[in-house]
């Protein structure tokens, strides 16, 4: 679960970097208030998030492992939008 | 349904993908501290029927059940959470970890304790540093079983456990199932390593078209003409 939390961390990370340079350099937005997307681009980000998640978790054979832990993907998605939710809710006080 | 003594019971199971029809009306069970080996030609729908049993794979129809109680769209998750463990024949390990993460992964859910004589039991040691996938499919399979010994779960579901292993790793390895049994737990193999599962098991059930039929212990088995004959060949020697 480790792994994942950190996985999700860099996606987060990733997205957000891109989608803040793309809205400061098509859109205009200034920085760092391009860091921050709208509440239905911040539901496209985790839904981005879940899948890739998803797609590596099969790519690297975690899948029947982690549910011999008892975690059910439910259980893993959960833990993605919790973390998706308390990062973003953090970068909106650090931007202020 | 009757389910007392039984660990894990899969009843009247049948499944179809697509138009194929690959089990109709099969049963699988296993019982504390018993094994149970599930024997049939390539094809013959065990693996499907041990993914069911395991909550793995959904069922079109049949009913399964651990430690009598009637699992209601069961997953495996669930059933891990009650005592299961499904090592599947291909791979339960993650080839981008080392071992020492997935044995600490495991003590992190369920203790710490029982793992270092499993590392011991099972000889991998020297390959706790190493990741998985850089292991061989013997190695492999001894640190998935390494593991199923550290969880001793009660219910233990391993497919093709001996597949394309050495006949030293295989005496190992079914030792390593025979140790879980005498534990306590209900042990559910297959393969087809008649000679070697048969000097572990108790009982055995015999797949065959989609379907599945209880021939007995391992010595009832060796007495059954027509599975001798369909599957078992008329050359083969026990011992």
């Amino acid at each position: 679960m480790d792994a994942i939390v950190i996985r999700v961390l860099v996606l987060w990370l990733f997205l957000h970097a891109a989608s803040g340079y793309g809205s400061t350099a098509i859109v205009g937005t200034p920085f760092p208030q391009s860091l921050i997307s709208s509440p239905i681009g911040t539901l496209f980000l985790i839904a981005v998030i879940i899948l890739v998640v998803r797609v590596e978790m099969r790519r690297r054979s975690e899948i029947i492992f982690l549910a011999n832990l008892g975690h059910s993907f439910r259980r893993i998605s959960l833990v993605v939008v919790g973390e998706c939710l308390l990062l973003e809710a953090s970068l909106r006080v650090a931007v202020g | 349904m009757a389910s007392t003594g039984y660990a894990l019971r899969a009843e009247g199971i049948g499944k179809s993908f697509g138009r194929v029809e690959v089990l109709k009306a099969a049963s699988l069970w296993g019982e504390a501290g018993k094994v149970t080996t599930l024997l049939g030609r390539n094809g013959a729908g065990k693996t499907t029927l041990m993914k069911i049993a395991a909550g793995v794979l959904r069922a079109d129809y049949g009913v399964v059940s651990l430690f009598g109680d009637v699992k209601e769209n069961h997953s495996l998750p669930r059933l891990a959470r009650s005592g299961l463990m499904y090592v599947p024949q291909d791979q339960l390990v993650s080839p981008r970890y080392r071992v020492r993460d997935h044995l600490r992964a495991l003590a992190t859910t369920f203790g710490s304790a029982g793992i270092d004589e499993a590392i011991s039991e099972m000889r991998i040691e020297p390959l706790l540093g190493q990741t998985v996938g850089s292991l061989s499919g013997g190695e492999r399979m001894r640190v998935s079983l390494a593991l199923a010994l550290a969880r001793a779960p009660k219910v233990l579901i391993v497919d093709e456990p001996l597949i394309r292993l050495s006949p030293q790793n295989q005496e190992a390895l079914a030792n390593a199932l025979r140790t879980l049994a005498e534990r306590g737990a209900a042990v559910i193999t297959s393969g087809h390593d008649a000679r070697v599962l048969f000097s572990i098991s108790d009982v055995i059930l015999w797949c065959v078209a989609g379907t599945t039929h209880h021939i007995g212990t391992p010595t009832e088995a060796l007495a059954h003409s027509q599975f001798r004959r369909e599957y078992l060949g008329s050359e083969f020697d026990a011992d």
